[in-house]
């Protein structure tokens, strides 16, 4: 039985993709709330600016995870696994921070 | 019992919710176990997870845009107005970190969890990433909805009899 350490391919650059997702959807969540000309050009899209937001986030997520899963690319499972656990983390706590503090 | 289409929206949407969490949980035993023999399961089950999860955001995200609004200028008037200001700001975005984790979930689970060390790494942190998130956005409606519960008993409270 062989135990690969790395991924490649879709899980590596899908694993990529959301981590640098969950990121850019925090930081267009605070855009979002502090500008309000960025609010009215996102619900301008499709009528509300959150269901642009989510739709922004799966179209970025996708397109992305396509775009580095064909540089077929290898990763380190155990530090892509931590860089997606910070990432979820680092913005989470930032959006709790945002609406609670700011 | 007449149960409006609203309310309906508004239970089926934690509902999945809930649904997702547990599917979560299901999925980080199952690569605990990765075995050859339980792969198809653990990959029907990453699946579960991002379809209750996108369910969980149309069905919520229908319900919030139409008929949010009246609820939100409810609660901005009674004793809990945190309940929208920072509960469901908060939560409303905190939504998309979960969904767009459960929609890698079935990609990585897709590998072959009983050889790939790095692959069952990543679904259980993943799927307890999901699990934890959904949790606290669980939390997060309950409150909001005692924030509109607590409005309306105050509304009550100061209305002429």
């Amino acid at each position: 039985v062989t135990t690969r350490l790395t991924l490649d391919g879709a899980a590596a650059g899908f694993g990529q993709a959301a981590c640098v997702v969950v990121l850019f959807s925090t930081a267009l969540a605070w855009v979002e709330d502090a500008v309000e000309p960025v609010e009215h050009a996102m619900a301008s899209l499709t009528g509300n600016h959150w269901v642009s937001h989510g739709l922004t986030d799966v179209v970025l997520f996708v397109a992305l995870g396509l775009i580095l899963a064909r540089r077929r690319a290898a990763a380190d499972g155990a530090a892509l696994a931590r860089r997606v656990a910070g990432a979820a983390v680092a913005a989470a706590i930032g959006l709790v921070f945002w609406f609670a503090l700011v | 019992v007449d149960i409006a289409l609203s309310d309906l929206i508004l239970f089926a949407h934690p509902t999945c919710g809930v649904l997702a969490t547990l599917a979560g949980v299901w999925v980080i035993v199952e690569a605990l176990n990765a075995t050859e023999a339980n792969q198809a399961r653990t990959r029907r089950a990453a699946f579960a997870v991002a379809t209750l999860l996108c369910l969980a955001w149309i069905l919520g995200g229908y319900w919030y845009v139409t008929y949010y609004g009246d609820e939100k200028a409810i609660i901005l008037k009674g004793p809990w107005p945190l309940a929208h200001s920072v509960f469901m700001e908060t939560k409303e975005h905190l939504f998309f970190i979960p969904l767009i984790l459960g929609l890698y979930l079935p990609i990585v689970a897709a590998r072959n969890l009983a050889r790939d060390r790095a692959a069952r790494a990543m679904v259980v942190t993943v799927a307890g990433l999901i699990a934890l998130n959904a949790l606290a956005i669980e939390g997060a409606g309950a409150i909001i909805n005692h924030g509109a519960k607590v409005a309306l008993a105050a509304a009550a409270a100061v209305a002429p009899k």
